[in-house]
């Protein structure tokens, strides 16, 4: 009998080093053998695909990447689903990015996308720009919504004066935006955009983010503020499948489905050894 | 030396800077003083910028000394000190060189070794967060039970696997999210706003000095 | 009130009117408890046991001998919105700096701002001349790591490790790194107390540390551990905040169910 308790102790006190190799090892198994799980679609991933296609012809929509490497995981395939959503659809597209590796991160996704090349085929400087980093988070956004002119004065690219280009005669200040898209993993982020941009312009939202962020946005999301959210890759997978076109998010929901298992058979490990443990004492 | 070490002096200096921050942002005072709000946020980049030199003193202060002193593990001192000084080159704005943010080699470094190590970092909050459930996510009480509950639905609610399995686990998870978590999300958002306002207000009064030399 | 001719002469800005009332009577209740508070009447305090805590976790590192790690999150002090949480987290380094130098025991600041970086010295390096003791303030202790996020997480953890803490108080802004450094300090048997106002965060900080303030509780920290009568008082006008927003939301909520949009109104002025 005196065993019996051992064996939930040594439950109890398990080497952390064993629930990490578990993990990694069910994270890994269905990249290699893929089970195939269908994903179900959630009412917000709708709300966010249905933003961009109600969007009328010539809108300008603007993208932020408000987000550096480490957001990298969870964010670049809803960055790559929603430009080519966009890409798709007759809309003029802003790049721009609020963190300074956000460019860089933009840059990556943009040049993975490859605008320009079919299916696309979208006009550098016509269709869509990238206007690249604006200094001074929050200010930096403030100062977008007075004049994009003088924020970012330049593109990424060609760092050519923005006056040069189609796109831009139509863009001054946020009053000529008709959606506002923040890819984000913290700050700033959705908060700010809406301090400066929905509380005095009332440009509409939209946003993608990593799974922690999603309770932080939802208020905005009752609120009227944020018209639809991505939270982490689940909702990456589901709105893939909205829009059509299976990515990196698809791809991970297996994963996503045997590391979330495994929490969940730990936290019932944990609660069992708990409570004989208990019991026994 | 003792008049500049005199609190009241930085205590005017916040006051006066916050009001240049405060008053323009509700009140209309025209362009010129909106031009100087303007000015003083500048002024924190220029400030910013400065003090990356405090940083790269500190840097070679722990360093310098763990390297010459051959301490315990003074290799990664040495790299971290040659890395440093290798990417302030490589970031220099030398396009001609292939050197600047938008040259070669900085996106070489960046694409293959911050990249990877930023990811890798992240991911460790997979490891990180299951641990520490293991450890934590008991039954102790009926509070703790009420969130081992929920969060244990949310998880589910989060894997295809779940929703596959039971297919109202959706719902159920929504409504945990929707309602419960919001309404907590809204009340943690208020009393912070008061707590960081009124903090604010006491800093402006002159009365929060904790971060003027630890309150004397 | 009708505030039509104010904003028709552009003297107020549209859209912020409601927020400037709302902080001028946060302002004025601060204003008038400070001064009730200077007078002695000072008003009853709660226990914030995550408070309470400091000085346990620091007594138990100075008895096991091991160094105590206290930082004050990951935003710049500039920060309109996160600054706030930078501040009362240095509040709180001036504490534990002045108890480390009274118990004798070495304390770790890990820096990732750079402009917090001569604040955070010249607090240690006061409490340190406060108790009479500036011979045993290390510099070197006041650690900048990096300006990166994830460099200033494995940094820390790193430090931790090597320097087996003994207590870990975080109180301040963090982010992605607030589990990080949890469970590390745990992994190494720190005690440890934290404390953030970011919502997303708070739930890894209460898995993962013995004790978390949450949300406001950190801005009343600077007031609850200085003991000062006016500082204290302060606090209340937090309370009077809270008075109005409750009357506000279950004023909206009542007139919504009549059809009355009078208050969203208001809040939009």
């Amino acid at each position: 009998m005196a065993t019996a308790p051992r064996i939930w102790e040594k439950l109890e006190t398990i080497d952390a080093r064993i629930i990490y190799l578990i993990l990694w090892i069910v994270i890994l198994w269905p990249f290699i053998y893929p089970i195939g799980l269908p994903v179900s679609i959630g009412s917000y991933s709708l709300a966010y695909a249905k933003a961009i296609d109600d969007l009328p012809a010539g809108s300008i929509v603007v993208v932020s990447f408000d987000f550096s490497l480490g957001g990298l995981g969870e964010l670049y395939p809803i960055a790559i689903a929603t430009l080519h959503h966009l890409f798709t659809k007759p809309v003029k597209i802003v790049i721009i990015a609020i963190w300074s590796d956000g460019a860089i991160v933009a840059d990556m996704v943009l040049k993975d996308l490859k605008p320009d090349q079919p299916p696309y085929n979208r006009k550098y400087g016509e269709d869509w720009i990238f206007l690249g980093y604006a200094p001074g988070g929050e200010t930096a956004m403030a100062a977008l919504g007075k004049d994009f002119w003088s924020t970012l004065p330049t593109d990424y690219y060609y760092k050519k004066h923005v006056s040069t280009y189609p796109i831009m005669q139509n863009l001054r200040s946020a009053n000529d935006v008709t959606l506002l898209v923040s890819l984000e993993t913290g700050t700033p982020g959705a908060d700010e955009w809406v301090r400066q941009w929905y509380v005095p312009y009332k440009v509409p939202m939209i946003v993608g983010c990593i799974g922690v962020m999603a309770p932080t946005v939802a208020p905005y999301l009752a609120g009227g503020q944020v018209k639809g959210m991505l939270p982490g890759l689940r909702a990456a997978a589901e709105y893939e499948l909205i829009i059509g076109r299976k990515g990196l998010g698809v791809a991970s929901a297996d994963a996503l489905s045997t590391s979330h298992m495994v929490f969940v058979i730990f936290v019932i490990l944990g609660n069992i050894s708990y409570f004989m443990r208990r019991r026994s004492k | 030396m003792s008049l500049l070490r005199r609190v009241e002096i930085p205590i005017a200096i916040t006051i006066i800077f916050a009001l240049i921050q405060v008053i323009p942002y509700f009140v209309n005072m025209g362009p010129a003083v909106e031009a100087t709000q303007d000015k003083v946020v500048r002024w924190t980049l220029i400030v910013s910028t400065g003090a990356l030199l405090v940083g790269l003193t500190s840097l070679l202060l722990i360093h310098v000394p763990r390297v010459t002193r051959r301490r315990t593990h003074w290799e990664y001192s040495l790299l971290l000190i040659a890395f440093m000084f290798l990417m302030t080159i490589i970031g220099l704005p030398f396009p001609e060189l292939n050197l600047g943010l938008t040259g070669y080699w900085f996106s070489f470094f960046y694409n293959n070794v911050l990249t990877p190590l930023s990811a890798s970092l992240y991911a460790i909050l997979a490891f990180y967060i299951t641990s520490a459930a293991y450890r934590a996510f008991k039954a102790r009480s009926l509070e703790a039970a009420l969130l081992l509950i929920s969060g244990t639905i949310l998880v589910l609610r989060n894997a295809p696997l779940g929703t596959f399995l039971i297919p109202q686990i959706a719902d159920l998870g929504d409504w945990i999210f929707n309602i419960p978590n919001m309404a907590v999300n809204r009340a943690i958002m208020i009393g912070g706003g008061l707590g960081a306002m009124v903090l604010g207000i006491r800093v402006l009064l002159g009365y929060e000095r904790g971060y003027l030399r630890g309150g004397e | 009130m009708d505030i039509t001719p104010l904003l028709s002469q552009q003297i107020l800005k549209s859209g912020r009117v409601s927020g400037m009332v709302f902080l001028l009577i946060i302002a004025a209740s601060t204003a008038y408890f400070i001064r009730r508070g200077k007078a002695g009447k000072v008003p009853y305090l709660r226990k914030v046991p995550g408070l309470d805590a400091i000085d346990e976790a620091i007594g138990r590192a100075t008895e096991m001998g091991r160094p105590v790690f206290c930082s004050h999150g990951i935003a710049s002090i500039a920060d309109a919105t996160y600054g706030p949480q930078t501040i009362a987290g240095l509040s709180v380094l001036g504490y534990v700096a002045q108890l480390c130098a009274r118990y004798g025991v070495r304390l770790i600041v890990p820096v990732r701002q750079l402009v917090v970086y001569p604040i955070a010295r010249e607090i240690v390096e006061n409490a340190y001349r406060m108790e009479g003791k500036l011979d045993q303030f290390r510099v070197e202790d006041i650690v900048y790591l990096s300006g990166w996020q994830f460099g200033y997480s494995m940094g820390y953890m790193s430090l931790m490790r090597r320097e087996k803490a003994g207590a870990n108080i975080m109180v301040g802004g963090y982010w992605a790194e607030s589990l990080q450094l949890a469970e590390v300090g745990y992994m190494v048997g720190a005690m440890q107390v934290s404390g953030t106002a970011n919502t997303h965060q708070i739930p890894f900080f209460v898995v993962a540390t013995d004790y978390t303030l949450i949300g406001e509780e950190i801005y009343a920290a600077g007031a609850y551990l200085s003991k000062d009568p006016a500082m204290i008082g302060s606090i209340v006008a937090q309370d009077i905040g809270k008075y109005v927003s409750i009357a506000l939301i279950l004023l909206g909520f009542v007139l919504l169910i009549f059809g009355n949009d009078y208050i969203i109104q208001m809040l939009r002025w």
